[in-house]
């Protein structure tokens, strides 16, 4: 599940890059991503306001996270690549599929985050490995 | 942190424990207001000579009795480890795996290390300490998450004999940012604890190149995340978790 998420986007990233793509790079965009869906949650009628307090903080530190890897990856203008947007939700029937659908998501992300923090220089190393258990201790907290 | 001004702790039963001789200053450096930040790991002199988990356990003596006896192996499941034994694949977590043979570790990532074994102490003792102030449901929670750092704690200690290092010992006791008198207070300390564990463990990742410690360290810093983030959930603090756990 997690390489199935994350290998498409570096597979992506490779075509319309010059060379190696910078490794951050897929993380930001998995960033993006991530704070994508919870807005496209959030912003759900009835039940993203009942959300939005918890999911909220979520979406900021995902934002977070892709500027801050995006200040390394040189970018200068924040979310040069947008998103590929968020499906839109047909299944968010109820809090407990949405929160295990950003849970998920938090769980893919910190796994991708988590493989890379093991060969980035140590810099690096140290930022991913934050956004790593940042999103391991969201996806503890949203239950 | 809330600057309570409470000048006399209550002595509880999970901080007076560790140590029954010269109980007076050991328990005022358990409470002792200090203007200190969240981020210190406050190690205080005050206090007796009892370990560092305050309630005392046989494991935590054998930790702190390696301070005076240093051929004593620090963890009973440990190998005696010589100071200067040759060639052991430093921090490597594959045992039996050496990677390049390093001659000797890069003293940069063994300082690194070492404070996050002493963040690790000091959370062990912080969670003891807050026991006596939390209801049965949360004391539940503390419980556990005072076995996982201990756990972590002897690990980071066989990591670093392992790799021909003496582990520095736990501080006799620890001053709090703030005094602890009550179930607020209390979860204040441990998230505090958390967060310098995350900060210690983060520090790790940025003094090492060995995939094994980074892994390590890695877990370290999640953990201290998850665990300080259930605890700011209880509190209420926002935001739950911060965007860059570990980071200044």
């Amino acid at each position: 599940m997690a390489a199935a998420a994350a290998l498409p986007t570096a597979g992506l990233l490779a075509g319309c890059g010059s060379g190696e793509p910078d490794p951050l790079a897929a993380l930001a965009t998995r960033a993006r991503e991530d704070a994508a869906l919870i807005d496209s949650i959030v912003n759900f009628g009835q039940l993203g306001a009942a959300l939005s307090t918890r999911l909220g903080p979520v979406a900021d530190a995902r934002r977070q996270h892709a500027t801050a890897l995006g200040v390394e990856l040189g970018e200068t203008s924040p979310a040069s690549a947008p998103p590929s947007a968020a499906p839109a939700p047909t299944d968010q029937t109820d809090v407990d599929s949405a929160l295990q659908r950003v849970r998920t998501a938090l769980a893919d992300s910190s796994r991708q985050a988590g493989r890379l923090v093991l060969t980035l220089p140590r810099q690096r190393a140290a930022l991913v490995g934050s956004i790593a258990a940042c999103c391991s201790a969201y996806q503890a907290v949203l239950v | 942190m809330s600057p309570t001004p409470t000048p006399s702790p209550s002595p509880s039963p999970g901080a007076g424990s560790g140590g029954t001789h010269s109980s007076g200053s050991h328990s005022s450096g358990a409470a002792r207001p200090s203007g200190s930040t969240t981020a210190s790991r406050t190690v205080s002199s005050s206090g007796s000579n009892s370990g560092d988990d305050a309630s005392s356990t046989p494991r935590s003596g054998s930790s702190s009795a390696d301070a005076s006896s240093p051929a004593t192996p620090t963890d009973v499941s440990a190998p005696p480890a010589p100071p200067n034994a040759p060639g052991p694949a430093p921090f490597s977590e594959a045992p039996g795996k050496p990677k390049e043979g390093q001659p000797a570790p890069d003293p940069l990532t063994t300082t690194a290390v070492q404070t996050a074994l002493s963040t690790e102490y000091a959370a062990v003792w912080c969670y003891s300490l807050v026991e006596a102030f939390l209801p049965e449901a949360l004391d539940k929670h503390a419980r556990e998450d005072l076995t996982a750092h201990r756990v972590r704690r002897d690990a980071t200690i066989r990591l670093l004999t392992d790799s021909g290092v003496r582990p520095v010992p736990a501080e006799p006791a620890y001053r709090t940012p703030a005094p602890v008198t009550d179930q607020t207070s209390a979860m204040r300390l441990v998230v505090t604890a958390e967060s310098d564990a995350a900060a210690a463990w983060r520090s790790v990742l940025e003094r090492c190149d060995d995939p094994g410690l980074r892994r390590v360290a890695l877990d370290g810093l999640t953990d201290a995340a998850v665990r300080g983030g259930r605890w700011s959930q209880q509190l209420g603090t926002k935001p739950v978790v911060p965007a860059f756990p570990g980071r200044a």
